[in-house]
């Protein structure tokens, strides 16, 4: 169902590109200039509420907690927000997570059955504690893949999941929050367990922000480099745009750089719909 | 004739995003060039060709320091002279009318 090919143009921004099977590949119409912001996201990150149970990370920079709200009405607000747009202006594919764990989310089915009807491809992040045979037969159904986050206190949950989603043979991207030296080793440790099987390696940096700033942490970003010389020629490890400042004056490993969320937004779904730049840094762009 | 090579600047190139903290970059690769060679196929599939990519091109990475991407596909018609050079041409032209790119034709 996902294999409709798509097109999207936006000429103020110099942007072209076409979306095939899940991958996007973007070319500027005109080649010599870059391309630059877009009004309409290529792929926005979605926010289904900040009651987050099954986590309760002490480093979560969105603060999700217990005590929050899974947001109401969802399904129905994102089917009204995204269905007055053209299929110029959809995005190709959202990624559901944000503040919570979705799979919390009573509403979780509805939404990927909305996005699915929209033409939009739902994928999303998990933590792994509640993904089971209902979410792989969901993810099957309506998703482009799902990504579980490598939360140390959760191990035992993500080491299933993972092996739950490989079995079903789902598209299926690790997160891995890089931080101190123990971090990365555990990364090389989880990187030779897993390449080759998953999709992705998905590198984030920790941010020192929400419920991280009581516990910052420095980025040993001279190991990374080390242990990323080493690994070389990387099929599959990509980067998150909070990566960008350490990745540009290296001019390492032919990674496609450009200005961090120029191409996508992040749309909080409670209310109001508002827009933001990125769920680290909430500066409303619209709604 | 068909210039032989033709370039399409790459800006980047994303497989499937998951990451709720917005871009990934990825790094280019031969992962790439197959999947650009699945999405020709796919364009030439609904245009009603039986052609696919690789009788028509062949794809490789390339740098293109000038741009601001940090890699370009280069593309190559197999054959200049023959009929499918004409076809390979037409085809192109199609493509790079969709894909925008700046597809010289000498002839």
């Amino acid at each position: 169902m996902h294999n409709d090919i798509k097109t999207r143009r936006e000429e103020a921004a110099n942007y072209s590109s076409v979306f095939y099977n899940g991958k996007t590949l973007r070319i500027p119409i005109d080649k010599n200039k870059p391309i630059t912001e877009l009004q309409y996201p290529e792929f926005l990150d979605i926010s289904l509420g900040n009651k987050c149970e099954t986590g309760k990370c002490p480093w979560c920079y969105a603060k999700g907690n217990p005590k929050g709200v899974h947001y109401p009405d969802v399904a129905n607000r994102i089917n009204d927000y995204f269905g007055k747009m053209t299929p110029n202006q959809r995005p190709y594919q959202v990624a559901i997570g944000g503040q919570q764990e979705p799979l919390e989310h009573p509403e979780f089915e509805q939404v990927l059955q909305t996005f699915s009807a929209l033409g939009i491809v739902p994928n999303y992040t998990t933590n792994g504690v509640l993904f089971d045979n209902r979410a792989v037969e969901l993810t099957q159904k309506y998703c482009g893949g799902v990504a579980i986050t490598l939360h140390p206190h959760l191990k035992e949950y993500w080491s299933k999941a993972i092996d739950l989603a490989l079995a079903n043979k789902l598209r299926t991207n690790i997160h891995f929050i890089v931080s101190d030296t123990a971090s990365i080793d555990l990364l090389k440790e989880m990187y030779a367990k897993y390449n080759g099987k998953i999709d992705y390696f998905v590198l984030l940096p920790y941010m020192n922000v929400g419920f991280a700033a009581k516990n910052p942490k420095d980025i040993d970003y001279a190991y990374l480099e080390q242990w990323l010389d080493e690994v070389h020629s990387f099929a599959n490890i990509a980067f998150g745009a909070n990566f960008y400042k350490f990745l540009k004056p290296l001019k390492k490993w032919n990674v496609s750089l450009y200005p961090p969320e120029i191409l996508s937004k992040y749309l909080v779904c409670d209310e109001a719909m508002k827009v933001y730049k990125s769920s680290f840094e909430m500066i409303q762009v619209r709604g | 004739m068909l210039n032989e090579k033709y370039t399409i600047p790459v800006h980047s190139f994303v497989d499937l995003i998951t990451n709720s903290s917005t871009e990934i970059y990825i790094e280019a690769n031969k992962g790439t060039v197959k999947s650009v060679t699945e999405m020709i196929n796919k364009i030439l599939d609904l245009g009603g060709s039986k052609m696919k990519c690789d009788d028509l091109f062949t794809i490789e990475l390339g740098k293109e320091e000038e741009y601001s991407s940090s890699v370009s596909l280069i593309v190559k018609s197999r054959d200049e002279n023959s009929e499918l050079g004409k076809k390979t041409a037409a085809i192109l032209s199609d493509l790079t009318g969709l894909f925008s790119i700046d597809a010289a034709y000498n002839g």
